[in-house]
């Protein structure tokens, strides 16, 4: 690959920018790059760092659960730890970041609808292996902390009402509150039930349900939607 | 469990902890008492995977990420975890409850989870450093005991080369005779990088293999 003057300063621009917004300066750049480059495009990609950031990820998690919750049983620290590691989560930490800008994909990747929520998943998980390897555990843990554990509902958020609790979870993403159109009004339609479509545009989901009143049936699609981005709803 | 079991358990395991009820906490089963080892199981699957993990990362450098996991789940697989229980003495230090203890077939799967929960313990007391002390120690063959001797020689040594990251043992035929009174076999064992390799000589194939792959066990020091 021919390196020109404007590769050489767009690319300290581009790494000095997104260590900036991660909070953490690498020793060694090259293993942020590494953790930015998907399978398609080289032999030398993220998958190794993300088998790694993977298991420090559940360390830190389960770490935290483990001190924050003095009281409460091992099935619901699970279910908050799945709720932690969750894809879409991850996904949406990702996009927060701004790492699909920033990500290195082959040619097969580059139409949009090819690439999953795992595949944003993984990067972040490799970028925590990536920053483990390069400066331990510590800096690890101040990341986590802040983009993956600080991001979530808490508990107690997770008792509320799934319409609240998914207002709260999207506006610590930093995105836009979820939109509620109604697709089908009993008054017109002649049926009997309401029909509730709940979007989240940045993570391009939708969830659509049907109830009686309008209310419970905004209340049901919220409650789908939190159930596909793992977090525990009202108390369930 | 009285003073001795304990300082026993603690000279098995290889770490000496701070603080001796975290110890005995990891081994009280869910059916003895609502103050149970369950709660450090959780933290202890977690440090144990993050362990592994990191020690694989580091001494596979040139391996793909397929190998990486699939040794993984053998180090961490509940037979392998009951086996290093086992070893250490764990089951026989359990508490249990009634139901289970009155019960000739207990799952042993307890015993892989209290393992995990002693793990989750070591990582409270002593943190990090020690879990990864004691994952070097006891998961990783070549440097620990031999976890079960009675097992085969040939076994061992394939499980060895996967942690390792070797290819398999290859064992070739170099002689072999008849004679009126039985046959005599020689073996040449070898692991493709490897620079030691093992010979065996027996009046069967099987056995020949055997010395051969005991062999080369003793000469990489993993018994």
């Amino acid at each position: 690959m021919k390196l020109n003057l404007y590769d050489a300063i767009f690319g300290i621009f581009r790494h000095w920018r997104l260590q900036t917004r991660i909070g953490y300066r690498f020793k060694d750049l090259t293993r942020l790059d590494e953790a930015l480059t998907h399978a398609s495009v080289d032999r030398v990609n993220n998958e190794r760092l993300e088998f790694l950031g993977d298991s420090v990820l559940e360390l830190i998690v389960s770490e935290y659960l483990y001190r924050q919750y003095s009281d409460i049983d091992e099935g619901t620290l699970t279910q908050l730890k799945i709720m932690s590691v969750n894809n879409v989560h991850l996904q949406s930490v990702a996009l927060n970041l701004g790492l699909d800008e920033q990500l290195f994909i082959g040619k097969g990747m580059y139409n949009v609808e090819n690439r999953g929520v795992k595949m944003y998943a993984d990067v972040v998980e490799a970028l925590i292996g990536a920053i483990y390897i390069d400066g331990g555990l510590r800096p690890a843990r101040k990341f986590i902390d802040k983009f993956v554990i600080q991001t979530l509902p808490t508990l107690e958020e997770t008792q509320m009402h799934p319409k609240t609790a998914l207002q709260n979870w999207v506006s610590k993403q930093g995105m836009e509150y979820p939109e509620y159109d109604v697709v089908q009004d009993p008054k017109r339609s002649g049926g009997s039930d309401w029909h509730v479509k709940c979007t989240i545009k940045r993570l391009a989901i939708t969830r659509t349900a049907a109830a009686r009143s309008r209310k419970a049936a905004e209340t049901e699609a919220a409650r789908q939607i939190l159930d596909s981005l793992g977090i525990m709803a009202n108390g369930a | 469990m009285n003073e001795k079991d304990l300082a026993d358990l603690q000279d098995a395991i290889g770490y000496q902890f701070k603080d001796t009820s975290i110890l005995e906490r990891a081994l009280v089963h869910a059916s003895a008492d609502v103050e149970n080892n369950e709660r450090l199981e959780f933290l202890g699957d977690a440090a144990l995977g993050y362990a592994v993990s990191s020690a694989l990362f580091e001494r596979m450098s040139k391996k793909s990420v397929g190998v990486l996991a699939e040794r993984k789940s053998i180090l961490v697989s509940n037979k392998r975890l009951t086996q290093v229980a086992v070893s250490l003495g764990i089951d026989k230090r359990m508490r249990l409850g009634n139901s289970i203890a009155n019960n000739r077939t207990v799952n042993r799967k307890i015993y892989a989870d209290a393992l995990e929960a002693v793990i989750g313990a070591i990582s409270m007391d002593g943190g990090l450093d020690a879990v990864q002390a004691f994952v070097d120690q006891h998961l990783y063959p070549l440097e620990s005991k031999p976890l079960d001797l009675e097992r085969h020689a040939k076994s061992r040594l394939q499980e060895w080369a996967d942690w390792a990251g070797f290819e398999s043992p290859v064992y070739d035929v170099v002689k072999h005779e008849s004679h009126p009174n039985g046959e005599l076999w020689q073996v040449h064992c070898t692991v493709k990088d490897l620079n030691h390799d093992g010979e065996g000589v027996a009046h069967s194939k099987r056995e020949a293999e055997r010395i051969a792959a005991e062999v080369l066990l003793y000469k990489i020091g993993g018994k």
